[in-house]
């Protein structure tokens, strides 16, 4: 996996390319946290360019969108692919993750 | 054409990813439409990674068989006795602050095959996902 990170104040957006698997879904978390400690408010994850969605990286996301909703602040997906999106569909978290556009 | 591949691997933490480098190779030469590959490679990427982070397994043993549209991956693993097909299903009408974070991978693997078969024998485990396909 390929994670490029673009930076607006306090806006992240990280674009995810390639595979997301296990190792991948750590790798995430590290930038994450690392975004959060930084002071980031708003936290946008790309999946357009994944080819594969592990559930380790979903829990990831999950874990985040929670506690950055909890404190007033946002982490969601804002690009899937058809395949990821079908991924997200099935594990009935895609309305609550993916941001409504 | 019946195309088969059997291969046995450590229950290391980069199992998950030697089995879908297999899967991938195997997928290409028996011709599997890329949503049964795709469906494929997440199952076995998640009972894999159940395996190795929960399973106590040492060594895994895998098959995948591929014959007139119907796919057959068989993992078998010397851990504890563990039946993936036990954990509940999650119930997807609670909303998102309510909803375990656990047991998605075991979920996508369910949602992700067209059945899910588990047996316990000779000390082994060993756990067979079947997904068909239409040309």
């Amino acid at each position: 996996m390929q994670i490029t990170k673009n930076l607006h104040d306090t806006e992240y957006d990280y674009l995810l390319s390639g595979r997301i698997d296990g190792p991948a879904a750590h790798q995430l978390e590290v930038e994450v946290l690392a975004a959060i400690r930084a002071g980031a408010t708003r936290i946008y994850i790309n999946l357009a360019e994944a080819t594969f969605l592990c559930s380790a990286a979903i829990r990831v996301i999950l874990q985040y969108h929670r506690q950055l909703k909890a404190q007033g602040k946002s982490l969601l997906i804002s690009r899937t692919s058809p395949e990821i999106d079908q991924i997200l569909e099935l594990t009935g978290f895609r309305d609550s993750v993916v941001e409504k556009t | 054409m019946r195309v088969e591949s059997e291969f046995t691997l450590l229950a290391t933490h980069d199992a998950a990813q030697l089995v879908a480098e297999q899967w991938e190779r195997f997928a290409a030469t028996a011709d599997i439409p890329s949503e049964v590959a795709f469906a494929a490679d997440h199952a076995l990427t998640e009972h894999v990674q159940n395996l190795v982070d929960h399973g106590h397994a040492n060594g895994l043993s895998v098959t995948f068989n591929a014959l007139d549209g119907r796919l057959v991956l068989t993992v078998e693993d010397d851990g504890v006795a563990y039946n993936p097909l036990d954990a509940p299903e999650p119930d997807l009408s609670l909303p998102i602050e309510q909803r375990p974070i656990g047991g998605l991978g075991v979920h996508l693997i369910r949602k992700l095959m067209d059945s899910v078969h588990y047996e316990r024998t000779d000390g082994k485990n060993r756990l067979e996902m079947v997904k068909g396909w239409t040309r």
